[in-house]
C-alpha cells in the first residue's frame, strides 16, 4: 500500500509529467485555454495513458522481450497508442458527442502526446514486476497532467483580461506562466514519505 | 428492384475488396520497416552489449588496480532489486587465490532517471571506490554529483552512510541525486553485509 | 481573358529558406516544444537531438514523398507512423551503440521523436505532395530551422546555467551560475522570451514592410 501512495504522489506532485519531466507540452499549452476543455482532455488522457500502459507493458513483458524483439518497441506501442485513440473516439462520437465536439481536433492529437507514449516506454523500462505498478503510476501521471492542465487553463483565462506587451502575446506569456508553475511545482521535490 | 439488390451486392465486394488491400498494403509497409530493423538491430545490438560490459570491466580495473593476477568472477543469482551484478575480485598468486574484494553493480534512481554505479568494495566490506557507468543526469547540477571529487568521500565507508555527517555532505543544488548516491551506496553495504559477507565466511570455512 | 501560367516547380532555395527562417518550425509555426524544453540543457545535447531529429525528418519525408501515390488516403496517418517510428528506431539503435553516452543525456526524448508534431506536420502538409528531391531539402531544412531554435535556447540556458558552453567556463571556474536556468523553470523561461523575441522582430519586419 505504501508503494502505491509513493507512486501516485511521484506522479502527479514531484515529477509532474507536464512541469517536471516536459512531456505533454504541446497539449498543454494548445488546448490548456478553456478550463472545460481542460478536465475533458485531462480525463481523456488518463484514460489513454492508463489503458495503453497496461496493454504495453504486457505485450513488452511477455512478447517482445522473451522474444528479443525489444527493437519494435517505439512501433508497437505507438500503434497501440493510435488504435486506442481510434476506438476512444468512436465510442465519444455514439455515446458523448458532447465531449467529442468540445475535445474537437484535440482527441486525435493524444496520439501524438509525448506523455501518453512517454509513460509507456518509462513503464516498460522500468523494474516493476507485477502489472498493478505501472498501471497505477499511469493513472497517477494522468492524474498529475490533468491537474497542471486544469490550474493552467486557470492562468489562462484569467491572462486574457491582461494587458500584455505585443511580443508576449500568445505563446511566450503561457511558457512564463508555466515557468512560474513549474516552480512552484518543483518545491515539492523535497517531499519525503516514511514508505 | 433486382437491379437495387444485384448493385449493393457489388458494392459490399468492391468495399471488402477495397478493405483487404488497404489492409494488405498496411501489412506490406508495416513488415518492410519491420525488416529493416532487424537488420539495424542485428548490426548493433552486439556493439550495444559489448559497450557495457567493455565499461564495467574498465571501471573495475579503474577501481581494483591494473592487476595481472586478478581474475574477475561474476557471481550468479545474488541480485536484489536495486543490485544488478556482483563480481568476485581474486588474485591469483602461486596458485592460491586470495579474495581482493566485490565489485557491485547497481543502480539508483535520479532526477534524470536511473542511473548505474559501479561500488568496489575491499575484501572487508568498506567501500574501495566508486564509478558510474552511465546516468541522465543534468549537466551542472546532478552530474556534479557523479564526479570523484563527491563520490571519493565514500571511501573507507563500511556502514550506514547519511548525508551531512562528518564530510559527506549533499552537494548544493542536487540534493535529489546526492540522496539517490548515498542510499544506492547504502543498498550495497547492506547487499554485503545480508548476502556477500555469509557467502565468504561460507567459503573460508568449508 | 487573362490567362495565368501555373509554376509547378518549386524553388528549392525556397523550400530551404522557409524551412530554416521564415516557417521555422519551432519558433515561427509553434510545434515541437516538448523536446525544446528537455533536451536545451546543454548545447552538445541540443546538437545530438538537432541530429537525431533532421535524420528522422530527412528519412521519413523521402520515403513518405516516394509512395505519396501509392498510400491509400484512409490509412495514411498510420503509413506515416509506421515509417517515422521505424527511422526512429533505427536512430535510437544506432545513438545506443555509437554514441551512448549521448543516448542515456536524452534518454526517452529519443523515441519520443516519433511523436514529435513536426515530423507529422511536415508529412502530411509538404511530402505527401511533393516529390522527392523538393521533400528531401524540406527535411534537411526543417531539422536544422530546429536544431537552430533548440541551440539557442541551450545556449542561453548552459551559459546562465552552468557557465559554460559546450563544456567550456567562459566565466572562469568560480563563477556561480543561476542554476535554476536548468531546471524546469528556466526551459519555460527561456523559450518564452526567445519566442517574445521572434514574435517582436516579425513583427518589427512586418511593419517595415507595410510602410
Amino acid at each position: 500500500m505504501g508503494t502505491i501512495i509513493s507512486i501516485c504522489f511521484a506522479a502527479i506532485l514531484t515529477e509532474n509529467f507536464v512541469l517536471s519531466k516536459f512531456m505533454g507540452i504541446c497539449a498543454f499549452l494548445g488546448v490548456s485555454k478553456k478550463t472545460d476543455t481542460s478536465i475533458g482532455m485531462g480525463m481523456a488522457v488518463t484514460f489513454v495513458m492508463t489503458i495503453s500502459t497496461l496493454v504495453t507493458w504486457l505485450i513488452n513483458r511477455y512478447i517482445l522481450v522473451p522474444f528479443d524483439f525489444v527493437y519494435l518497441r517505439t512501433i508497437v506501442f505507438i500503434l497501440v497508442i493510435a488504435c486506442l485513440v481510434q476506438l476512444i473516439e468512436m465510442f465519444l462520437r455514439k455515446c458523448v458527442p458532447s465531449l467529442y465536439k468540445a475535445l474537437g481536433i484535440y482527441l486525435p492529437l493524444i496520439t501524438t502526446n509525448c506523455a501518453v507514449l512517454g509513460v509507456t516506454i518509462l513503464m516498460a523500462d522500468s523494474d516493476y514486476t507485477n502489472i498493478l505498478y505501472p498501471v497505477i503510476y499511469a493513472f497517477a501521471a494522468g492524474l498529475g497532467f490533468t491537474l497542471a492542465i486544469v490550474l493552467f487553463s486557470g492562468i489562462r483565462e484569467k491572462l486574457k483580461f491582461c494587458d500584455i506587451p505585443k511580443p508576449f502575446r500568445g505563446f511566450p506569456i503561457a511558457l512564463i506562466a508555466a515557468a512560474l508553475l513549474a516552480m512552484a511545482f518543483s518545491g515539492f521535490q523535497g517531499l519525503n514519505l516514511p514508505f | 428492384m433486382l437491379n437495387k439488390s444485384s448493385s449493393k451486392k457489388s458494392v459490399s465486394t468492391t468495399e471488402l475488396k477495397e478493405i483487404f488491400a488497404t489492409g494488405l498494403k498496411l501489412c506490406i509497409f508495416m513488415s518492410v520497416i519491420c525488416v529493416m530493423l532487424f537488420f539495424v538491430n542485428s548490426i548493433t545490438a552486439e556493439k550495444i552489449a559489448e559497450f557495457e560490459s567493455k565499461k564495467i570491466n574498465d571501471a573495475i580495473i579503474t577501481i581494483m588496480g591494473d592487476d595481472p593476477n586478478m581474475t574477475i568472477e561474476p557471481l550468479e543469482d545474488l541480485g536484489d532489486s536495486s543490485v544488478k551484478e556482483v563480481y568476485k575480485i581474486d588474485s591469483m598468486v602461486d596458485e592460491q587465490s586470495q579474495l581482493i574484494g566485490y565489485c557491485v553493480y547497481a543502480k539508483a534512481k535520479g532526477y534524470g532517471g536511473e542511473f548505474n554505479l559501479l561500488v568496489g568494495l575491499n575484501a572487508d566490506g568498506t567501500v574501495k571506490g566508486i564509478s558510474v557507468i552511465s546516468d541522465s543526469e543534468t549537466v551542472g547540477i546532478g552530474k556534479k554529483v557523479l564526479t570523484d571529487s563527491f563520490l571519493s568521500k565514500f571511501n573507507g565507508k563500511s556502514e550506514g552512510v547519511t548525508l551531512g555527517s562528518g564530510d559527506i555532505v549533499a552537494v548544493s543544488g542536487a540534493t535529489v541525486t546526492s540522496k539517490a548516491v548515498t542510499s544506492c551506496v547504502n543498498s550495497v553495504l547492506d547487499f554485503y553485509e545480508s548476502t556477500l559477507k555469509e557467502a565468504d565466511t561460507d567459503e573460508n570455512n568449508g | 481573358m487573362k490567362t495565368t501560367v501555373k509554376k509547378n516547380k518549386v524553388s528549392l532555395i525556397g523550400v530551404l529558406l522557409d524551412g530554416i527562417v521564415f516557417k521555422n518550425p519551432v519558433l515561427i509555426q509553434l510545434l515541437g516544444m516538448c523536446p525544446i524544453l528537455a533536451t536545451s540543457t546543454s548545447l552538445e545535447n541540443a546538437f545530438g537531438m538537432g541530429v537525431a531529429v533532421t535524420f528522422v525528418l530527412f528519412f521519413s519525408n523521402i520515403i513518405i514523398s516516394l509512395l505519396r501515390k501509392i498510400i491509400p488516403e484512409k490509412i495514411r496517418i498510420a503509413a506515416y507512423i509506421i515509417i517515422i517510428a521505424g527511422f526512429v528506431s533505427v536512430i535510437d539503435m544506432i545513438l545506443k551503440a555509437y554514441l551512448p553516452s549521448l543516448s542515456s543525456s536524452l534518454g526517452v526524448f529519443i523515441p519520443l521523436i516519433v511523436v514529435n508534431c513536426i515530423i507529422f506536420a511536415r508529412a502530411e502538409s509538404f511530402a505527401s505532395k511533393n516529390g522527392v528531391i523538393p521533400s528531401a531539402v524540406d527535411g534537411i531544412a526543417c531539422g536544422i530551422g530546429f536544431t537552430i531554435a533548440l541551440s539557442i535556447v541551450s545556449a542561453i540556458r548552459e551559459i546562465l546555467g552552468n557557465g559554460t558552453i559546450l563544456g567550456f567556463h567562459i566565466f572562469g571556474e568560480s563563477f556561480q551560475p543561476a542554476t535554476m536556468m536548468l531546471l524546469p523553470f528556466g526551459g519555460f523561461l527561456t523559450l518564452g522570451f526567445v519566442i517574445a523575441l521572434v514574435q517582436f522582430v516579425t513583427d518589427k519586419i512586418g511593419k517595415g514592410g507595410n510602410k
